[in-house]
């Protein structure tokens, strides 16, 4: 498990798409500490400690689908389809080589957010902890929901499409059913993982559940596949 | 001395399934099986080698990185010096930091073998080890097969190469419509599908030719005979010694005897594999 983690981990370092789109955080990240930074010396308003975070939060939450999606969007078939996970299920458990395979992305981006709030450090002279649990939460649903899409679909082009649209809608629909009164729609915002996020405090631990809920349905249609 | 077993079979007779479905790659619908005794497969995965029919790899990483990838996979940290001599055991030294992305057909396989023993299993899995692989690697894979069976290894192969087969393996089973019609030693199945045995016998020319004749027809069929050859059909080896002393009785005089023995070829294609099967 630990090998195929690293295996994914390093590999997804090694992507030109993963590079730009840590790039993009980082940038992002950057420019929203120093804005904030500018604008509560300007304005002489207090936007409080987790105001620095809120340039991080936004692009995890608006784009962290669309990120992981097109990273991770082929974890599982892309070597279903080149039958390399044919050498993989002789050598290990197929329990492992899904959980070695989340961990390698989950351990990715918690790199990457990880490394955006040390940056943001520099600017607000403290560390975010409750912010990096925040994304990661949030995160570990989205690759979570990627792997499941991996595990369901077999050809790589049909989660590339379907992870985009995913991607796009899923976001709109999810503060839609959190805003809306509607009783037959709203019930549908205790599956969307931005409800837990909003809600803040403690419930976005309820994230970190729903990941490892996905991740055993993950698990079980794979344990189920023909390789 | 480990075993040697062959399937062999057309193309879907269930040789490539039997595999998968063994080594994990296929989930069975029902049934159960046991590997090196134990009932679950998860328990001795580190035991066995697979080769799979078909074989890719990552194009980003060498052959080296691949073995080592492999091997503590199955939880075995293999050194440098393992993999280079494991990929010269398999004629790919040369190609070891070679990066799998720019290997041919022919190389890929030998680096699937490679990596099915990099972790030294008990039982190796091989689905068509020399298939597409030049003439001269496939005899080098043929002696690292049964040098591999030597080292107490067993194998479990499948082949289309009946000539490879009736060369180095020990134990053949042939399978049809996903079930082992017969499993034995190529003389067990000799005996089970032919029961024709062409005899040529070179002699010295008959004192009483209407008389030899007689016997011949009581022993054999399709007799045919010139003034020094005869040759005739026998449906078993046990006529054989029979006719060699009826021509000494007779003061014939033998100079060479051919038995022509049927090919693996000619059981494999025999009609008698569809009757058994009914």
């Amino acid at each position: 498990m630990r090998t195929i983690c690293f295996h994914e981990f390093k590999g997804l370092f090694k992507s030109i798409k993963s590079i730009i789109i840590v790039a993009i955080i980082f940038g992002v990240t950057y420019w929203t500490a120093d804005l904030m930074t500018t604008i509560t010396d300007r304005l002489d308003v207090n936007t409080g400690k987790d105001g620095y975070a809120t340039g991080i939060a936004s692009i995890v939450f608006l784009l962290g689908f669309l990120f992981i999606s097109s990273l991770s969007h082929d974890v599982i078939n892309r070597e279903v389809s080149t039958r390399t996970m044919r050498f993989l299920v002789t050598k290990t458990s197929r329990v492992k080589i899904i959980i070695g395979k989340y961990l390698g992305i989950w351990l990715f981006w918690f790199f990457c957010i990880f490394t955006s709030f040390v940056l943001i450090a520099f600017v607000s002279k403290n560390f975010l902890w409750w912010g990096i649990l925040e994304c990661m939460g949030f995160i570990s649903v989205a690759i979570a929901y990627n792997l499941v899409f991996s595990v369901i679909f077999p050809k790589p082009a049909i989660t590339m499409f379907f992870g985009v649209v995913f991607a796009l809608a899923f976001p709109v629909l999810s503060f839609l059913v959190i805003h809306s009164n509607n009783v037959f729609i709203s019930w549908f915002k205790f599956f969307t993982p931005y409800y837990y996020a909003l809600l803040g405090d403690f419930y976005i631990l309820v994230n970190f559940v729903y990941a490892i809920g996905l991740l055993m349905l993950g698990i079980v249609l794979f344990n189920r596949r023909d390789l | 001395m480990g075993k040697f077993m062959v399937f062999l079979g057309r193309n879907g007779a269930g040789k490539s399934t039997f595999i998968n479905i063994i080594t994990g790659i296929i989930k069975p619908t029902s049934g159960s099986f046991k590997l090196l005794d134990e009932p679950s497969l998860k328990k001795v995965k580190h035991r066995i080698g697979v080769l799979p029919d078909y074989s890719t790899f990552y194009d980003s990483l060498t052959a080296i990185d691949h073995l080592k990838y492999y091997a503590k996979i199955s939880g075995y940290k293999v050194s440098t010096e393992h993999c280079e001599y494991i990929l010269k055991r398999v004629g790919l030294l040369e190609h070891a930091h070679k990066k799998a992305g720019k290997f041919s057909f022919g190389m890929k396989k030998k680096l699937g073998i490679a990596q099915a023993i990099i972790h030294n299993p008990d039982l190796i899995f091989l689905d068509e080890p020399t298939s597409g692989i030049d003439a001269e690697s496939g005899l080098n894979i043929q002696k690292l097969i049964v040098n591999l069976q030597k080292e107490g290894k067993t194998i479990f192969m499948t082949s289309h190469n009946l000539h490879e087969v009736e060369k180095i393996c020990t134990r053949i089973a042939i399978m049809k419509n996903g079930r082992i019609l017969n499993e034995g030693t190529l003389e067990e199945l000799r005996s089970h599908y032919m029961s024709s045995i062409h005899v040529d016998i070179k002699h010295s020319p008959f004192p009483q030719k209407e008389l030899i004749l007689k016997f011949l027809e009581t022993v054999g069929r399709d007799i045919k005979t010139t003034e020094n050859r005869t040759s005739l059909v026998v449906d078993s080896e046990e006529k054989i010694p029979l006719i060699i002393r009826a021509f000494t009785k007779h003061k014939i005089d033998i100079y060479r005897v051919n038995v022509h023995e049927p090919s693996l070829e000619e059981i494999f294609l025999n009609d008698n594999l569809d009757v058994v099967a009914k």
